[in-house]
């Protein structure tokens, strides 16, 4: 035994040791794994065709990157795979073997969120145990139909160093695009014939971990999009502008709004309530709410057509688009207006660029339109009636209506909306868990999460889940019970029970309480920050929490109120004492907005500040 | 009364008197809906459950046709949604095999949703733009289908044929989902021309079963006369299976009936046994191309793969672990995992990837190559569930590994993984025992792994003057399956290293990070930091975290109820050495009392000690065991609590 602990200590201090020695080496940049040495794309578009050519020259350094030796192509029914070669060579590019046609499988490429998509995807592996070795490998696809030209971002992986990058855009001179680019080395426009070659050339290396709260369009991601300013994919389109694209989509979904009977038959008894207008809406939308689920299935047209009325009204189920049109369709039977409406959502989705015309979406909600209050609604969520959930708030949107399309924005979560309330108490007896009875009452992203898992997961898991997402930390969760709520409370309340063993600690003859600590994102420290800050929206807790004074003890020290008031947000807290307890109440508010980089050692400072407070927020209690 | 009641009233009576008219046999036909069924609002043995399935019924039979027989299956099965989160309960996917000759094929399909509108039961059936058959792999299609019109409160219905030349491969029947069954039957009609063994597990005494031979017409072969010989199997009321943790798999435990073909007859004379015993099967894999000639091929071509001079230079141990060097620097496992190779040495040599079965393959014939008594061991994975001893089946094996034999000891190793050291068995194949593939030998060999992992964190802390930051150097030192696992979720990227040790309040930056051996097969991995924390304190009193972020804060053992075994896979032992600093003018107020659990289970020990202006805390806990029986359950949750509370108490010094 004496001999394991004197060796357990040799290595600690050998490591410890070894530690410090390489400390002080200067720190070697860590070689990349793999590196696309050279990529280029050929798109060349003539009489309503597009034809795709990619070439890939992978160089593997390590058997760390070998997963990267199993190639994916993905095709589709509209965008055929033509031809598909590949090949293993060494690191001086001499060829070890080419792939034969038996060592590629097809299968279906499909979403884990759909039911079906006709979407295939090319599998084959090329491997070498020499390192380094390279895969090269060139693939053409021909598309029948398309939107967009080209969203082109040469990089394989984001660890992945890409050395040089081409694309090539041929084209009639007289064939109109719109494009978009950066980070690009060199750009060249070339005449050949009667067809205009544009060049591109980029290479990418700079690439650094998602940081929290990262603003969209901070990436930095050599890119080129071009987007056809006319087009034909089921009808004519243009894009010059977003009216001209917003009336392709109107004519798109033309003739997709025919009700069944039966549903025409509903909203006329519907009518007949004498509802006000906005009722109407409302009680339609859940109508739509409770009757269907989502099931995507994706066919021919690349999920750009929605599903008609009727397709959801059989199934009850359908896809964000078909929702929308079935709820805009059961609308206009109810006499009422509301425009389709597609926008790019996603709490980690950038919002779109609305200085370039073109297909940027990946959901659709449905706008009805008022003099004050415009309703918004997503057929896909479980939110309350005109609630802009997070996952859509705050973003610039495409409404399209018969006159076409227009960029309007979302109206973004307020303060109240986003607002998390935290009432109750904490029972301290010395030498016993500490118990916790708090009522909460969520909204915003906190009483999204829960009407989800209320929706989705059964008793025993909604339970576990529930448990983690109202965490009080330093708890573990004894019960939960959710209280009664109204479909249309942008709210939700509970009731939480639960233990903390490390809330109360007894240290030698002092009772030391650790209050609930406000929940912050780990900042990273100035000196490391890259992005600039993008707070989507608010954060807002306020806690009122009354605490007893542990039988036998009394107070010894109490931590004196602070407020900080910046203009990233506030916070305060304060204790009132009583006889027989204390009222601890805090809150917190963090604004949204955009931080430039320049000026996040200042926000930083507003964060710092809070968990130095919240550092030492004890309360200490002496034996009488 | 108001009118609604009196309506709904109204509209039962009718049902009931409609419903009176069925048999009770009737109760399980399709397109048939009780007033039971409508009226159902919860499930009285399980009332969290989101959906419940009143029936789940089929039927296998034999059905001669111009290519031979052919495996017809029927299912039929009623569901009830009760809650919203049961609606993903009417999307369903078939699995469907087919690859060259072999193929299943759905030759009937009906499905529908009956939901009650107005006191009217409405009918929707399923339409040909609610189902899909999707390519999973080159094996295996999936028939998926979405039942349409469906909300809390619906009753679903499907029944489906496939028609199946994969006569090897009769399909079992699970009793038991994840959400409550009421009754659950399966019918198998058998002819004399195959013979299948049917295996039954989970609550197998509640299982009806009946045997009789069918009162059907009689059918003929050639000269044969025959009957079907009907096996039925019934069980009512059961539970959902939702005990997913500290589990190898779930096939181990939920009720089901597993079919295994032992033998058929040629029409034109003869029968083959696929049923046979231990030494029989043994025999079969060694004279089998992708096996035992496989392997005797891997032997011969040894030379072109390894350096057998080297290798006469070395010790056992030595070869050993050169061969499995050379077989994960070489070959990839292409993540299929599987008893046989899946084509020749020079496939594999050339592809430079391959399956399981390829690689371990391989390396039986390298290590003999090398001298050595190396041997196949075949065995199942934890995912396919456990071998039936008392049954020679082959299709329980799903997986080879090496088997070595060296001076009176065993050694079994294996090829696919190269994050593990090379004296270590994958975590997917410690799973009970593997059959020892070596001619005049039935040998099982045990596959856990009984030598305890080790992850040990030891720390340099030195306390700020004012008390307010930790500046730590900690060095963490894994070994055997913690070293994998750690490798595996830093996967040797510095990135995710800081973010993972900055999600837990480390301050630092990329250059203060050091990894060591994460290539190696044989030693420790080391991930070292020097990092800052911030302290909490009140007034005068400083608190330090001695193991500062590093020791797990919540409880992994976390259902009330358990009642199957709980299997940790592999003994581990986690250990703390902490030596602290604290800066002059501050002194000890507090600290950790001395905890000692020692037991055949489990081992937990903390201490903390001062010497002037240095703090030593150590501690450390054992999980002794691989497996520990559902009555420990509630045992090693109040250990797991005693752990965590006492890693993570603090010490707190104040100024003097």
């Amino acid at each position: 035994m004496k001999d394991q602990v004197s060796s357990g200590t040799r290595v600690f201090w050998f490591s410890f040791l070894l530690m410090l020695l390489i400390q002080n080496l200067n720190a070697k940049a860590k070689p990349s794994s793999a590196e696309l040495i050279f990529t280029s794309t050929e798109i060349s578009v003539n009489n309503g065709k597009m034809v795709t050519k990619s070439v890939f020259d992978l160089l593997i350094n390590d058997r760390s990157a070998d997963f990267l030796c199993k190639i994916r192509i993905p095709y589709s029914g509209i965008d055929k795979l033509v031809s598909l070669d590949a090949s293993l060579h060494n690191a001086d590019g001499s060829l070890v073997r080419k792939l034969s046609r038996n060592e590629i499988t097809s299968q279906h490429n499909i979403d884990d969120y759909s039911l079906y998509e006709d979407q295939f995807v090319k599998i084959f592996t090329l491997r070498n145990s020499v390192y380094p070795y390279r895969i090269k490998w060139t693939y053409t696809i021909e598309s029948s139909a398309f939107v967009n030209i080209c969203d082109w971002t040469p990089v394989l992986m984001t660890e992945i160093p890409t050395r040089r990058a081409t694309l090539t855009f041929i084209s009639s001179e007289f064939f109109p695009v719109r494009i978009d680019s950066a980070g690009l080395l060199s750009t060249t426009y070339r005449k050949n014939k009667d067809f205009l070659l544009r060049e591109y050339e980029c290479e990418f290396s700079d690439y650094y971990d998602e940081e929290v709260f990262q603003a969209s369009g901070t990436e930095h991601f050599p890119f080129v999009r071009i987007m056809p300013l006319r087009f034909h994919f089921e009808t004519d389109g243009l894009a010059y502008s977003w009216k001209e694209f917003g009336l392709w989509i109107y004519h798109l979904n033309k003739g997709l709004n025919v009700l069944p009977k039966n549903e025409k038959e509903y909203i006329r008894v519907l009518k007949g309530e004498g509802l006000a207008e906005l009722d109407l809406v409302r009680k339609i939308y859940n109508y739509v709410q409770d009757r269907t689920r989502y099931v995507n299935v994706t066919l021919k047209t690349g999920g750009l057509k929605p599903y008609p009325a009727t397709y959801v009204s059989t199934n009850a189920y359908g896809d964000c688009k078909a929702l929308s049109v079935y709820l805009m369709a059961l609308l206009t039977e109810a006499g009422i207006h509301s425009d389709y409406v597609l926008l790019k959502a996603g709490n980690d989705e950038e919002d779109i660029n609305t200085s370039f015309v073109s297909n940027q979406f990946n959901h659709a909600i449905v706008l009805v339109p008022a003099k004050n209050d415009s309703v918004w609604l997503d057929c896909t969520s479980d939110n309350p009636f005109g609630y802009t959930g997070t996952f859509i708030q705050g973003r610039h949107a495409l409404v399209i209506g018969e006159r076409g399309g227009s960029i309007v924005k979302i109206p973004a979560l307020t303060t109240d909306q986003v607002a998390l309330d935290r009432k109750g108490t904490i029972r301290l007896l010395a030498n016993l868990p500490a118990l916790v009875e708090l009522e909460i009452e969520a909204s915003g992203e906190l009483a999204e999460n829960l009407r989800t898992v209320t929706s989705m997961l059964d008793g025993v898991e909604q339970l576990d889940i529930i448990g983690e997402i109202v965490r009080v930390s330093s708890f573990s969760v004894d019960s939960i019970n959710l209280l009664p709520y109204g479909r249309h409370n942008q709210r939700m309340r509970l009731k939480y029970t639960g233990t903390s063993n490390s809330m109360l600690k007894l240290f030698g003859n002092e009772l030391v309480c650790k209050l609930i600590p406000v929940d912050l994102p780990n900042f990273e420290s100035p000196d490391t920050r890259v992005t600039s800050l993008g707070i989507p929206y608010p954060t807002c807790v306020s806690d009122s929490i009354l605490l007893n004074i542990p039988p036998g003890y009394r107070i010894m020290e109490l931590p004196a109120g602070e407020e900080i008031i910046s203009e990233y947000g506030n916070y305060d807290f304060k204790y009132s004492y009583f006889e027989k307890g204390i009222l601890f109440k805090r809150n917190f508010t963090l604004n949204p907005g955009k931080i430039p980089v320049e000026n996040y050692t200042a926000f930083y400072s507003f964060i710092k500040q809070i968990r130095k407070i919240e550092a030492s927020g004890f309360i200490s209690f002496s034996k009488i | 009364m108001n009118l609604k009641l009196i309506y709904l009233l109204l509209f039962t009576s009718l049902i009931q008197i409609n419903i009176s008219l069925f048999a009770q046999e009737d109760l399980y036909h399709f397109g048939k809906i009780s007033s039971e069924e409508i009226l159902y609002k919860s499930c009285e043995f399980d009332k969290d459950a989101d959906a419940v399935v009143f029936f789940d019924i089929g039927k296998a039979w034999f059905d001669l046709t111009e290519k031979g027989f052919e495996l017809i299956y029927e299912k039929k099965a009623r569901i009830k949604i009760l809650k919203e989160s049961g609606v993903d309960n009417a999307n369903i996917e078939i699995p469907l095999y087919r690859y060259n000759d072999i193929e299943e094929i759905i030759i009937e399909l009906e499905a529908n949703s009956w939901n009650m509108k107005d006191g009217e039961l409405i009918q929707t059936a399923l339409g040909k733009s609610n189902q899909y058959e999707a390519r999973e792999n080159k094996y295996w299609m999936n028939y998926r289908i979405a039942i349409p019109d469906v909300k809390p409160g619906t009753i679903i219905e499907y029944h489906y044929t496939i028609r199946s030349n994969y006569l090897l491969n009769f399909r079992d029947w699970k009793f038991q989902t994840n959400i409550p069954t009421l009754f659950s039957s399966f019918e198998a009609r058998m002819i004399p021309f195959y013979e299948y063994m049917y295996l039954l597990q989970g609550n197998v005494s509640s299982v009806q079963k009946k045997e009789f031979i069918s009162s059907g017409l009689e059918r003929q072969i050639q000269q044969t006369k025959f009957r079907d010989m009907v096996y039925q199997f019934t069980l009512k009321n059961v539970p959902a299976f939702r005990e997913v943790d500290f589990i190898a798999s779930e096939e181990d435990y939920i009720s089901k009936i597993d079919f295994q073909l032992s033998k058929y007859t040629i029409l034109y004379g003869g029968s083959v046994e696929i049923l046979t015993t231990w030494p029989k099967l043994i025999k079969e894999l060694l004279t089998d191309e992708s096996f035992g000639k496989f392997v005797k091929r891997a032997e011969s071509q040894a030379k072109k793969i390894i350096n057998l001079d080297s290798l006469a230079l070395m010790d056992d141990m030595g070869k050993i672990n050169a061969v499995i060097a050379t077989i994960k620097e070489k070959y990839q496992w292409n993540g299929i995992t599987s008893r046989y190779a899946s084509g020749s040495v020079q496939d594999l040599i050339k592809h430079k990837s391959g399956t399981s079965g390829d690689l371990n393959l391989l390396g039986v014939g390298l290590l003999r190559a090398a001298g050595l008594e190396a041997f196949p061991v075949v065995m199942s994975t934890r995912e396919n569930g456990k071998i039936r001893y008392d049954y020679p089946f082959s299709h329980f094996f799903n997986y080879s590994v090496i088997g070595i034999r060296s001076k009176g000891k065993i050694y079994m190793v294996d090829g696919t993984d190269p994050l593990l050291a090379s004296n270590k068995l994958p975590s997917r194949c410690i799973n009970d025992k593997g059959l020892v593939v070596k001619e005049d030998e039935v040998t099982w060999l045990d596959l856990s792994q009984n030598e305890i992992s080790e992850f040990r964190t030891m720390f340099n802390i030195e306390v700020s003057a004012d008390g307010l930051e930790s500046k730590s150097v900690v060095v963490i030192n894994a070994d055997g399956y913690e070293a994998r696992n750690l490798k595996g979720k830093y996967g040797d990227d510095f990135k995710v290293i800081l973010r993972d040790l900055r999600s837990k309040n480390y301050i630092l930056n990329e250059s203060d990070l050091r990894c060591n051996n994460y290539k190696s097969y044989s030693g420790p991995y080391i991930v070292s930091f020097a990092a800052s924390v911030e302290n909490n304190y009140s007034g005068n009193k400083i608190f330090i975290s001695p193991f500062l972020n590093e020791p797990i804060s919540e409880n992994p053992i976390k259902n009330i109820v358990r009642t199957i075994p709980v299997d940790f896979i592999y003994p581990y032992k986690k250990s703390f050495e902490s030596k602290i600093s604290i800066p002059e003018g501050f002194s000890v107020k507090y600290m950790p009392p001395e905890i000692k659990v020692e037991n055949e289970n489990i081992s937990i020990s903390y201490t903390c000690s001062t010497e002037g202006s240095l703090i030593t805390a150590k501690a450390h806990y054992v999980i002794k065991k691989v497996i520990y029986p559902a009555t420990l359950y509630k045992t090693l949750k109040t250990y797991h609590d005693t752990i965590i509370n006492a890693l993570n108490d603090k010490i707190v010094i104040s100024r003097l």
